[in-house]
């Protein structure tokens, strides 16, 4: 028998068709319903006494939740408040959005009874929540203070609010007297400020206010008068504080002061500070261990927050992901050969004095990995640096053991799987390039001059690639094994095949052939700048015969450079622009490495030289250059300091004597041509013609030297003259140029003037 | 033979033009001459002692010789971004 009656014991099969007529006729609603509502036996309500215990009929309709939820509800506050007041200094405020609709909620009379115990299982369960905490800076901890607008209402009301519950009617009545009729007498405890202006504090300083605050204000505000206008409204549309305390949900201004601060908060203004009431000494130490604690909370609650944000994306990585991940990143970067991939930052360090290959892996880690790397490993391992060095060197050597492949294809995959590094990037175009060594070198041997300026062109460029290849290849003796004699010497014989290579590039020895009437080929590569810049980078490598054949094929072929040819100045004083840049060049870059050969050569090539120079152009034009005259001057210099030296044998003295005497008697005439003329003001004060007249000075006899003076007589004086009424930098300069000459003769600037 | 094997792409051309004078023409109506520094494959170039020719077309100038002008500017040292390169040629006499 069961309590209700209901028979039990009916069938399953007939309440629910079985499932094979489920799955095939769905579920017919009418053959389901077999009319258990009409056997319910609804006799046997006698023995609902003894189950029950209580007469079913005693029992009303007119539940009172609210009134025993009430009751239930002061035990809980009190139990509450007990708790809160262990914690209320030590733990933070929480709000909760979840108070919303409570708020608003208020219009209905019957619902509000049931709030209070859920506000405060809700208080409950947030203290339990850890997460809170970050909130916690946000609405940060403040003494809690009853606005006193809501308190002297509750104080008007004179009710219980917690005990008595009133409903609508009465609570709309009671507010309007409050708002119409005169203000009570102030209450002695706590300070009255016209309720506007509480209003208006609330409103205004909402989000600034302690939360406790706003949360005690609604707590009373849903408790006593729901329907406040000024205040609720504004507190539904903000997120109102859920956090109730006890002390401030009973509002008993009685017990309040000795548990709350009555010191207006300080930094509210609209407070004014002297109509509060003296605080006691307990509530201002109380206030100022309030404000310690707030300061340090805010610290720590920082700290906090970020620790949770960091902590977020913790742990999702384990450590050989981490590893991994670091292993890709540092075999990108380091790099097989850094002679070529850190090409700039080695030749600044080079520049800067710095070596590079030293500095290397260590500098590295500390930039790639930094210093907090080496820091946390240095607890676990003895030398960190030593370690990391160790694993880099593996995996730069696993990652050259392993042949690259670019393309990758995976079973099953639909295409292949391009790997690309930061060293190879993905390749978009696959253009084979012509073999070019096997031409080039066919090209070399059936050189036949160049044809047109691209070829000379081309020529440069291709020495300067060979040029780059060989300094590469020269850079590479940094991480070179000095013990390994088998490396150097295949590192030695690839530089001197690579240098030969540049050396047939150059086509010396064709151009010293000189059988053609064309141009040589060495001379057109160094009549273009970027030519004569290849100069003084090849020249130390080369060995001193090649070097001395450069020097040749330059003096041989005097003539055919342009810089010579058309290095006249025209009637006008002046040159053309391209040779006078041109001429910058070659004095920048092909004389100093000619000179410090020509300065190591001895009288005999000298004179051979000379004497080539002598035959093969025409002096008189060549003393109207300035290259000209430097050349000339080059090597009467160098042969008048031989000879002073004393180490020549008196042949070659002769002949060289013999052979200055050649080019004195061509030019013999024309001295006072090489100055520039008169009208080229812009080189008026060049040292080169004076330096050439002091170097013939030097080398002649005493007869030449009347002849020198002769025909230079003019522009001594002239420079002598003018230099008194110069601005006295070009007087100086003037001055050193004349006396270049005279002193070469044993004579003075001062001694002519005088 | 020799100039065959000197050009295996366009660029190779340009490449002969390093540190000689050429001659740039841009989007916009703008023209440059300068000294060929350095270039890349995408004809971003750096050129040196660098004059811009930008012509301006007015077209609520009715008389049509004044409505072209030129504006001419110097550079002594120029980037060229590459997107902007109609032609490289060597410079017009």
């Amino acid at each position: 028998m069961s309590f209700f009656g209901f028979n039990t014991t009916l069938p399953k099969e007939n309440m629910f068709p079985n499932e094979g007529q489920l799955e095939e006729d769905g579920i017919d609603f009418e053959e389901t319903y077999d009319d258990l509502g009409n056997q319910l036996n609804e006799a046997g309500d006698e023995l609902n006494d003894e189950t029950f215990g209580v007469s079913a009929g005693s029992i009303g309709r007119d539940f009172d939740f609210s009134g025993t939820t009430a009751q239930a509800s002061a035990q809980l506050e009190d139990e509450q408040y007990q708790i809160n007041q262990q914690n209320i200094f030590a733990k933070p405020v929480k709000p909760a959005s979840s108070e919303l609709p409570q708020v608003s909620r208020l219009n209905g009379a019957s619902q509000f009874p049931s709030r209070e115990p859920a506000s405060t299982a809700i208080n409950k369960l947030s203290d339990l929540q850890p997460m809170a905490s970050i909130w916690e800076n946000i609405v940060p901890e403040k003494p809690a203070i009853i606005p006193p607008e809501v308190a002297s209402l509750q104080d008007r009301l004179g009710a219980q609010p917690s005990e008595k519950v009133f409903s609508l009617q009465e609570l709309e009545e009671q507010l309007l007297n409050s708002m119409t009729a005169p203000k009570p007498p102030s209450q002695p405890a706590i300070p009255i400020v016209p309720s506007e202006m509480a209003a208006q504090v609330t409103r205004e300083n909402i989000s600034s206010l302690d939360p406790a605050i706003s949360a005690a204000s609604i707590g009373n505000v849903t408790f006593g008068q729901p329907n406040i206008p000024s205040t609720t409204t504004d507190f539904a549309g903000l997120a109102a504080p859920n956090m109730v305390h006890p002390s401030q949900a009973i509002p008993n201004p009685v017990m309040q002061p000795s548990l709350v601060p009555q010191m207006p908060y300080p930094q509210n203004g609209m407070y004014n500070p002297s109509v509060a009431p003296p605080a006691s000494l307990v509530n201002l130490f109380q206030q100022e261990q309030l404000i310690q604690n707030q300061n340090l909370d805010e610290k720590r609650q920082k700290l906090e927050r970020d620790h949770m944000l960091m902590a977020q994306c913790a742990g999702l990585m384990t450590r050989s992901d981490k590893s991994f991940i670091a292993r890709i990143q540092i075999s990108q970067l380091m790099s097989e050969d850094p002679e070529s991939d850190d090409f700039y930052y080695r030749v600044y360090s080079i520049i800067r004095g710095r070596k590079p290959s030293e500095e290397e892996a260590s500098h590295f880690i500390q930039t790639y990995l930094g210093p907090s790397n080496n820091r946390r490993r240095g607890r676990r391992s003895e030398n960190p640096m030593q370690k990391l060095q160790q694993q880099l060197q593996r995996l730069v050597s696993s990652a050259k053991e392993r042949p690259k492949a670019t393309q990758l294809s995976l079973e099953g995959a639909l295409g292949k799987i391009a790997v690309n590094t930061v060293r190879t990037p993905r390749q978009l175009l696959n253009v084979k390039r012509p073999t070019e060594p096997a031409s080039s070198n066919s090209s070399l041997n059936n050189f036949s001059g160049f044809s047109t300026k691209k070829d000379v062109l081309h020529a440069i460029e291709k020495v300067y690639d060979l040029l780059l290849d060989f300094e590469q290849a020269l850079r590479k003796a940094s991480t070179l094994e000095t013990t390994d004699q088998e490396q150097i010497d295949t590192w030695k014989t690839t530089l001197s095949e690579k240098l030969e290579s540049i050396w047939k590039a150059l086509y010396i020895n064709e151009s010293l052939e000189a059988s053609s009437k064309t141009r040589p080929p060495f001379i057109s590569i160094i009549s273009h700048p970027k030519g004569m810049r290849l100069l003084p980078r090849l020249f130390p490598h080369l060995s001193k015969e090649q070097q001395i054949s450069i020097l040749k094929v330059v003096v041989y072929n005097f003539d055919s450079l342009d810089i010579v040819l058309r290095g006249t100045f025209d009637v006008n004083g002046e040159l053309p622009l391209d040779v006078v840049s041109e001429m910058s060049s070659f004095t920048q870059f092909i004389i100093p490495p000619l000179l410090t050969i020509v300065n190591e050569l001895d009288l005999e090539t000298i004179n051979n030289l000379f004497s080539q120079l002598l035959n093969r152009t025409n002096a008189v034009y060549l003393i109207q250059t300035k290259i000209g005259l430097s050349f000339l001057t080059l090597f009467i210099s160098r042969a008048e300091i031989l000879k002073q030296s004393g180490t020549v044998n008196q042949n070659e003295k002769e002949e060289w004597e013999n052979t200055f005497n050649v080019m004195f008697n061509r030019v013999k005439g024309h001295f006072s041509t090489v100055f520039p003329p008169p009208n080229a003001r812009a080189y008026a004060d060049e040292s080169y013609p004076w330096e050439f007249l002091a170097a013939c000075a030097t080398a002649a006899s005493s007869e030449q030297h009347f002849t020198l003076v002769s025909e230079t007589r003019d522009r001594v004086l002239d420079n002598i003259i003018t230099s008194k009424r110069a601005p006295s930098e070009i007087a100086v300069v003037r001055i050193s140029n004349v006396n270049l000459f005279l002193n070469a003769m044993g004579l003075d600037a001062r001694q002519l003037s005088a | 033979m020799e100039s065959a094997q000197a050009v295996a792409e366009p660029l190779d051309l340009v490449r002969l033009s390093l540190d000689e004078i050429v001659y740039v023409k841009l989007r916009g109506d703008r023209e440059l001459n300068g000294r060929l520094h350095a270039y890349d494959e995408h004809l971003n170039m750096v050129l040196g002692d660098a004059e811009e020719i930008v012509t301006i077309f007015d077209d609520e100038e009715t008389d049509k010789d004044k409505a072209l002008k030129t504006i001419r500017k110097h550079y002594e040292m120029l980037f060229v971004r590459g997107d902007s390169v109609i032609l490289i040629a060597p410079p017009r006499n």
